[in-house]
């Protein structure tokens, strides 16, 4: 006789098949979305700009966007006040921000990844010091910081990456420890050291594999960071050097216009907020989906 | 008295107890009653010295609103050109190759209430050049002045080691102070400074604002102020002193270009007042100065890059036509400018025909060094464009970099710099003609830091310029400085600007000396009734 109310229970089908919404729950839609299109702009950019974005046109300045009055089908998104195609300028600041955010965060990462690497697995004197020279970079003021180092060594692009991936790194090193120090304790870290596998094999075939998902979920958060830091180096002049198209710059550039031109702000706003937005949904999503805890729900 | 009498008398009495408040009201607006009454208040963004101790900074002629209101010279400015000298407490002087002699006004009280000698400015020279003086022509004063004599309390003679026909316009308006007060307040006097000008310092606040009185024994009484106290406050972003001008906090307001005009303009209550020609901006070349080969070492190359700049459309944009093309360095009206000179025209393709006979026909790469600059504003986005129609018309790569100030000149002045900086001449420099234009972006670049120039043949025009006494003469021998500087085209003159000043509904009149910059000239300003 078969008691229905006896037996393992069905595996639940919700999350697992069917129906929008739960589709909607395990894809990042959304951000993954926002930022391919940033990604495909970026790399198609220099194809895209219907104008030179750096090239001014004095007798077109402030020219508004298409759907307003005194719009021009030429330029879509307006003109800003020295006679230049915003869109154009956005999508070449697109170029730029992505690859400003990508390189700082790859290199802070590397940085902060072997701080951590080192410090949690050797501990003892090297931890102190390095955790302290974290300390140190953390409690420091990012904008003071990034100001001195910009003052120094002048505005540039390359500059600009090293001023990021700088003040960047003692994030990852941080939070990596900590993931480091639990893992060293694992049996088959153990296992490896009794077997005689030297510091480095641990460290690579053991350790630093079991914290790439942290290190993911870390590094696109902190691309929307670097993206944000970015902007603001440059809306202070001390970033992207002009006449190069920066967003934080054109945001600094548009704010004597914001009555009259408040394009120039917007725009270059609103690219900066989705790309940001995105980064952040996609790193909230990919702590989910990394963090073993939260599979099983 | 009679009961008509009394009746009367509590009348008028009832009628004036009514009435005095609202006349004394009358009377603060300025204007009711006599001497001066009323408050004006005038934002700036930064005063350039905020030492009201003339022998601190280098006091050209209406740079410094605190001094030249505190203060004034010998040898005053015209309200009619660009460098116009005025007798202002001498009444008459005579120039000789070896010599100076000023006749001073009589009966001119200084604010300490002693009355004005001979003595007094004897000793306000004499302090200038003395070693603890910071004065920045200290050196050049010491050598150029052998003796003053006073022959009596209201004549002076003010021997030089050679002749000097620039001495009245260049020192000829250096602040005299009251000897005996200066002597007794020594280093105290750059907080309690007093001269003869038509106000005195009353508080100090520095970095935040500064309080004028109006000094009722003026001299000149034609033109004394109207306004008791003027209020110099310091707001450094242009948009705050704008909400600062509309909101009626300020009455006056230093620095709206472009679309800050635009919003002055576009409220009822405000207007805009421009002076033109207050100083030309120019970018010299670092690579002049140095050995090493340069394109821009090449007359013809300069001459492609100053033509194929549309200056007059970028001017149109950026300020709303509040500006001129300049023909060279230095004011439009400047004494000694050529006869017939017209700037530069925006022909790119003579520009591009001078650039293939230099041998450049597919450009080159270059920086273009620049700063925000308070006497010529919005340099970095007028170096944007011109960087945009080099690239357009030559093939000239042109980086932009926008810096500090204090860095970019330590770093030009020591060679240290790629490319070229914008730096700006105000047009009431000492003396205001053509010779300051050469000397201090032109001569010899070992001799004179700003410049990076090497032209020996306009080094003696303008040695011969600085000894020729004769008007006329030395007219034509600016002149011919002026032809030269031209020819050569020595810098890249990007712009002569205006100043904007946004005046708000208070204010009835206000006139200031031609090529003036920076507020100034307060004993003018008549308010509303």
């Amino acid at each position: 006789m078969r008691n229905k109310d006896i037996g393992p229970a069905a595996p639940s089908r919700e999350g697992r098949s069917g129906g929008l919404l739960p589709f909607l729950r395990r894809v990042p839609l959304f951000s993954g979305i926002i930022l391919a299109v940033f990604v495909i702009v970026g790399i198609l950019g220099p194809v895209m700009t219907p104008h030179n974005p750096i090239k001014s046109n004095i007798r077109k300045a402030l020219v508004p966007p298409y759907w307003m009055k005194g719009g021009d089908s030429d330029y879509i998104l307006g003109t800003d006040h020295l006679g230049r195609d915003m869109l154009s300028r956005i999508i070449s600041g697109t170029r730029l921000s992505l690859i400003i955010g990508f390189v700082a965060v790859v290199l802070s990462g590397l940085v902060g990844t072997v701080v951590a690497l080192t410090s949690g697995y050797y501990g003892g004197w090297t931890d102190r010091i390095l955790m302290r020279l974290t300390d140190t970079v953390i409690s420091m003021p990012f904008l003071v910081v990034a100001l001195v180092f910009a003052a120094v060594l002048g505005p540039s692009v390359a500059n600009l990456i090293l001023i990021l991936s700088i003040v960047g790194w003692a994030g990852y090193a941080r939070v990596l420890r900590s993931e480091v120090l639990s893992i060293k304790e694992a049996d088959y870290v153990k296992l490896a050291k009794v077997a005689g596998c030297s510091s480095a094999t641990i460290l690579r075939r053991h350790i630093f594999p079991n914290t790439v998902n942290t290190l993911i979920v870390l590094a696109t958060l902190q691309l929307g960071v670097i993206i944000i830091a970015e902007a603001s180096l440059s809306f202070l002049g001390l970033g992207i050097p002009p006449p190069q198209p920066a967003w934080g710059l054109m945001v600094a550039q548009g704010r004597l216009y914001i009555t009259r031109a408040p394009w120039l702000c917007l725009f270059p706003g609103l690219a900066i907020m989705f790309i940001v937005l995105a980064c952040n949904l996609l790193g909230d999503w990919l702590r989910v989906r990394l963090d073993p805890k939260f599979r099983q729900i | 008295m009679s009961k008509k009498m009394k009746f009367a008398a509590g009348l008028f009495s009832v009628l004036f107890l009514i009435c005095a408040p609202a006349g004394s009201a009358c009377a603060k607006e300025g204007g009711a009653g006599p001497g001066p009454s009323g408050k004006v208040t005038v934002a700036v963004s930064t005063l350039q010295t905020e030492y009201f101790d003339p022998i601190w900074g280098s006091n050209a002629s209406g740079q410094n609103p605190l001094i030249w209101s505190i203060s004034r010279g010998m040898v005053g400015a015209g309200w009619d050109y660009v460098g116009q000298q005025a007798p202002e407490l001498a009444t008459e002087w005579r120039m000789h190759p070896d010599r100076w002699e000023f006749t001073l006004r009589q009966g001119v009280k200084l604010q300490d209430g002693t009355e004005m000698t001979a003595q007094d400015v004897k000793y306000s020279y004499e302090r200038a050049w003395h070693e603890k003086s910071n004065y920045v022509y200290r050196a050049e004063l010491k050598g150029l002045i052998k003796e003053i004599v006073i022959v009596d309390p209201y004549h002076l003679v003010i021997h030089t080691t050679k002749p000097s026909p620039t001495f009245g316009a260049k020192f000829g308006g250096f602040p005299v102070v009251p000897k005996k007060y200066t002597e007794e307040a020594g280093e105290d006097f750059a907080r309690r400074p007093l001269g003869a000008g038509p106000f005195k310092l009353v508080e100090q606040h520095p970095g935040e604002y500064y309080v004028l009185e109006a000094f009722e024994e003026y001299w000149n009484q034609e033109s004394a102020p109207t306004v008791k106290t003027v209020i110099i406050k310091i707001i450094p972003e242009a948009s705050v002193r704008l909400a600062a001008l509309k909101k009626g906090e300020v009455d006056i307001a230093w620095g709206m270009v472009g679309p800050l005009r635009d919003g002055v303009e576009a409220d009822r209550n405000l207007r805009v007042k421009i002076n033109r020609d207050v100083g030309t901006c120019g970018a010299g070349f670092v690579a002049m100065a140095k050995d090493a080969p340069s394109p821009v070492k090449d007359v013809r190359v300069r001459k492609a890059l100053l033509m194929a700049v549309d200056r007059e459309g970028i001017i149109q944009a950026l300020y709303g036509g509040a500006g001129d093309v300049p023909i060279h360095d230095g004011a439009l009206g400047y004494f000694g400018v050529a006869p017939g000179l017209a700037p530069y025209p925006f022909d790119p393709e003579k520009a591009k025909q001078l650039m293939k006979e230099a041998g450049y026909p597919n450009g080159f790469q270059i920086t273009l060094n620049t700063y925000e600059n308070p006497v010529v504003p919005r340099l970095p986005d007028f170096c944007e464009v011109v960087a945009s129609q080099w690239k357009e018309y030559l093939n000239v790569d042109c980086k932009v970099v926008v810096g500090e100030p204090g860095a970019q000149i330590a770093a030009f002045r020591a060679r240290e710099m790629e490319g070229a900086l914008t730096l700006c001449l105000p047009a009431l420099s000492s003396p205001p003609d053509v010779s300051m234009a050469w000397f201090v972006f032109n001569s010899d670049h070992q001799k004179m830091p700003y410049s990076t120039c090497s032209f020996p043949e306009g080094d003696a025009l303008y040695e011969k310029s600085q000894s020729e006494m004769d008007p006329e003469k030395r007219k034509q021998i600016l002149e011919e400085l002026s032809q030269f500087m031209y020819d050569n085209c020595t810098r890249l003159w990007l712009v002569a600007g205006s100043m904007v000043f946004g005046v708000g509904p208070r204010i009835a009149e206000w006139k200031q000396w031609p090529g003036a910059a920076h507020v100034g000239q307060f004993e003018t300003i008549r308010l509303k009734k």
